[in-house]
């Protein structure tokens, strides 16, 4: 090894020393600003969610420094937004207005001149405190490739303009890292009227469009609008001629705004050769299935595909006609395990029919004739 | 000062120093290059994911997910694991915990603590198993399904009960593991955000004191005992400033065993768990990429950085070396199963080599240049003064990257909490004395062990303290194909003869 490499390793071991009392020192610092933030932020938010929830009268002082404000937005947007678990006590317009009183908003405004990040926080925040001043900056981040800006723009959009729902549900077309249940819980927040009326537009337009994943994913929101505009929407691309995929979001769609009329139409598609749309039909003969029905599903548990026979034994133990309530448990493991089958049982010839009805009785008995929540999508299904 | 070497031993001297050199420089670039994504990624995550923390319960439109569990003699832990996980907060969802065979009371003590009546299960089996035995459902929580198996290894047992799952979704997780009530709103997240994704990772935090007290009570802070707080420092290494480094190139080479989220289609497509390899996580990650790349789709295996996860670790020297002989063997057998992937875009050029040369071939260079310096040493052909120089760097390079790993965890979720640790400030520079060098032999005897093709015995991996799956205890290796899939099982009733009910198989229409 050579004087030269020797004094390089040695310059070597002297800068990394140097980086190594740097980053140590950083670590101090960090962890020191780190327990001092956690009790700032404590005592900024068990102040600022008295005030807002009405607790104290006066707003507390304004917030100073920019995480300061930050955690003050935060903490006003998850006491004001829907879906909420247990609701904020004084209720979301009271937060609002607490919020307005206390000039929340001009603190948002101010992090719009910020990062992304502060924009995000900011549109949040303006979501609830109103006022279109922000509009023009919300629909130029509507396309900004960065998930959370854009969505948080089009929240806002949605609830300070009422003309924003069209160009909104384009982008929930088009853009799949908007996560179902965050667009979810944005058109929860606007009147369902508007989105009923807005998703069946849109889907109208992604038919015209060809968008075969951007009708299927529109479809999967129809629960957030009215239940007639859900049928509405589902009831456009229900054509035979249809995407297969899209025929089975729409009977999904329907499964959950069913009205008995719309049996009928499942009984169509429960005979289709693929086994995504027959699974799609079971779900609405289950939902307002009549008696005539029975046969049919009877008729499906012996389909070849496993998830076909396995949601019709469901169906038919929901519809009430195989009992859940005998033979017990015990006795179904027991057929199960290969024991003789006795009562509704006994008639079916089809052991792989027997397997799903003894499981479709088991399940009735452990959760309920509700059984197992069934797969909701609001994409192509991802497995068969 | 050193002796002159005389030829031709002078030129071999210059090749072993130029050549471990070279290695230590490469190495550190790479440290370095993960490091430095990590550091610019994982502040920015953290802040946005505060900014936005997005709705405060789950809806009705995330897909639901099945959770599946391994055990293997895990009486100690099973009963707060599977509380954990039914304590999940997610719509639908459901607990598969597969019992492998446990010699202990395992079972037992599902049973009387969950209630569980027998359930008549039928199957799709798209992954032969070994025999199962029974198939029971929990009554004071339906969404609890217990599967007794017969043993064969934990990817058996995840193929036991991903047969057995309803969902679109598999997260696959530990029986001696305890988990965040929003792991499963967090892993389904990238699901959700990209549809190419197909996996998803996450950080493994070491389970801390806080349960100690209190069963009820997360397992949060630093854990008591050195040996942990090592292990605190090599977790906070290789999820923080690797594995977060790795992710954004679609390059992650391992989903922890302990908390991976897959979807199901991918799996059984894969063929399922592969049961011949010592340990399941790496394996099934590499054949997902390998598939991947086969079909050519675009795809992702996501990474989150948020801990949703704390392991217990070893506690005992003997077990801590077990289990890292154990995680060398099978990285011996991921990267000779799945060499076609070397060259196949990031993860073959840069994470596939890096977890060959750096991390499989870490232990002989290891070696390697000890001998070398002792034979230096003895020889006179390299200065006392030259070593400690050298040493120092390594020393130096060492705590370096350990301090950005804790500096990284301080500017994200701070996950061991509260002040700055003393105990763990201390370990950050004992580690490199005595703790390392136990690893590096413990690598070396894995590797070795895998060389030779030695059968490890059976549960010589399954201590309760491991990190990796408890549940894997390892039958002789046997290199093999993946375990054949297919795609409709038939009846239960005609399985019912292979599960030892003695109805004959004659008796039913044969398999469709």
């Amino acid at each position: 090894m050579s004087d030269a490499f020797i004094r390089a390793m040695e310059i070597a071991v002297l800068v990394f020393a140097g980086v190594v009392v740097v980053l140590a020192v950083a670590v101090v610092a960090v962890d020191r600003r780190n327990a001092r933030w956690s009790r700032r932020r404590a005592e900024l938010e068990a102040r600022w969610r008295a005030f807002l929830l009405g607790e104290v009268p006066d707003p507390p002082p304004m917030p100073v420094t920019d995480r300061d404000r930050t955690a003050v937005l935060v903490l006003f947007s998850e006491l004001t937004q829907e879906p909420a678990g247990p609701a904020p006590a004084p209720g979301r317009e009271a937060v609002t207005a607490a919020g307005r009183r206390a000039r929340l908003d001009r603190v948002a405004a101010a992090l719009l001149h910020g990062d992304h990040v502060d924009k995000v926080v900011a549109f949040h925040g303006l979501a609830r405190l109103g006022g279109d001043a922000a509009a023009e900056t919300a629909r130029t981040c509507l396309d900004d490739p960065g998930t959370e800006l854009s969505r948080a723009a089009a929240r806002y959009l949605l609830l300070v303009d009422p003309r924003a729902l069209a160009p909104v549900l384009d982008r929930v077309r088009q853009r799949p890292d908007w996560g179902p249940t965050r667009v979810a819980a944005m058109l929860a927040e606007i009147d369902p009227n508007a989105v009923g009326q807005g998703l069946a537009s849109a889907i109208d337009r992604s038919v015209a469009a060809g968008d075969t994943h951007g009708t299927i994913r529109l479809l999967g929101f129809g629960s957030c609008g009215t239940p007639e505009a859900a049928r509405d929407a589902c009831g456009r691309v229900l054509d035979p001629g249809a995407d297969s995929e899209v025929l089975a979001a729409a009977l999904r769609g329907l499964a959950e705004v069913a009205r008995p009329g719309d049996a009928a139409v499942a009984r169509l598609y429960a005979r289709d050769t693929r086994a995504h749309v027959r699974l799609a039909a079971i779900r609405v003969l289950r939902a307002v299935g009549a008696h005539e029905d029975l046969a049919l599903l009877g008729s499906m548990v012996t389909d070849p595909d496993f998830w076909v026979r396995r949601r019709s034994a469901e169906a038919l133990v929901a519809l009430g006609a195989v009992s859940a309530a005998s033979p017990p448990t015990a006795d179904l493991a027991a057929v199960s395990a290969g024991s003789p089958p006795t009562g509704d049982l006994a008639a079916v010839d089809d052991a792989y029919a027997r397997d799903a009805l003894v499981e479709a009785m088991a399940d009735a008995r452990f959760t309920g004739l509700g059984g197992w929540p069934a797969l909701r999508t609001t994409g192509p299904r991802v497995v068969g | 000062m050193s002796r002159q070497v005389p030829a031709p031993w002078d030129t071999v001297v210059f090749a072993v120093e130029v050549t471990l050199f070279t290695y230590f420089v490469v190495c550190n670039l790479f440290y370095a290059f993960t490091a430095v994504v990590a550091t610019v990624r994982l502040p920015a995550l953290t802040r946005l994911r505060r900014a936005d923390p997005g709705p405060r319960a789950a809806a009705p439109l995330d897909p639901p997910v099945s959770v599946v569990i391994a055990a293997f003699d895990e009486e100690e832990l099973i009963v707060p694991a599977v509380r954990s996980l039914l304590a999940l907060d997610y719509p639908a969802f459901e607990v598969i915990v597969v019992n492998d065979g446990s010699t202990d009371a395992t079972l037992e003590l599902l049973a009387r603590e969950f209630e569980l009546e027998p359930y008549p299960a039928v199957p799709r089996v798209s992954v032969p198993t070994t025999e199962v035995r029974g198939t029971y459902r929990s009554l004071t929580d339906p969404s609890l399904t217990v599967v007794d198996k017969v043993n064969g290894g934990k990817g058996d047992a995840l193929n036991a009960g991903l047969n057995l799952s309803r969902y679109p979704l598999v997260f696959a997780g530990d029986a001696d593991s305890t988990y965040d009530p929003a792991t499963l709103r967090l892993m389904v997240e990238p699901v959700l955000a990209d549809t190419r994704t197909v996996g998803v990772g996450s950080t493994i935090a070491v389970a801390g004191r806080g349960g100690e007290r209190d069963p009820d009570a997360p397992p949060s802070g630093l854990p008591r005992g050195l040996l942990a707080r090592f292990q605190v420092l090599e977790y906070l290494r290789s999820f923080l400033a690797t594995r977060m480094g790795w992710a954004p190139f679609n390059a992650l080479t391992v989903v922890s065993g302990a908390s991976g989220l897959w979807r199901k289609d991918i799996l059984v497509e894969a063929g399922g768990y592969r049961t011949d390899t010592i340990w399941e996580d790496m394996e099934i990650t590499m054949r997902v990429h390998n598939l991947m790349r086969s079909r050519r789709v675009p795809y992702r295996i996501a990474f989150i950085p948020y801990p949703v996860c704390r392991t217990h670790v070893p506690d005992t020297i003997r077990s801590l070396y077990r289990q890292r002989k154990g995680w060398s063997r099978h990285l011996a057998e991921c990267v000779t199963i799945h060499r076609r992937l070397l060259g196949r875009g990031m993860m073959g050029a840069a994470a596939f080599p890096y977890l060959v040369v750096f991390e499989l071939l870490a232990p002989p260079f290891v070696a390697l240049g000890l001998v070398f310096f002792v034979l230096a040493l003895a020889f006179g052909f390299l200065s006392l003064y030259a070593q400690v120089v050298l040493l120092a760097l390594v020393l130096i390079l060492a705590i370096l990257m350990s301090l950005v790993s804790v500096l990284l965890d301080q500017v994200s979720y701070n996950v061991y909490g509260g002040r700055l640790n003393g105990p763990l400030v201390i370990a950050l520079v004992l580690e490199n004395i005595g703790y390392r060098q136990l690893v590096w032999v413990a690598g070396l005897a894995g590797t070795w062990a895998w060389f030779w093709r030695r059968p490890l015995r059976p549960g010589a991996t399954a201590d309760p303290g491991a990190a990796r799956p408890p549940g894997a205890f390892v039958r002789a290796y046997r290199p093999g194909p993946p375990a054949g899939r297919t795609t409709e099982a038939p009846p239960a009733t005609q399985l019912a003869g292979q599960q030892g009910s003695g109805r004959a198989a004659a008796q039913f229409p044969p398999p469709r």
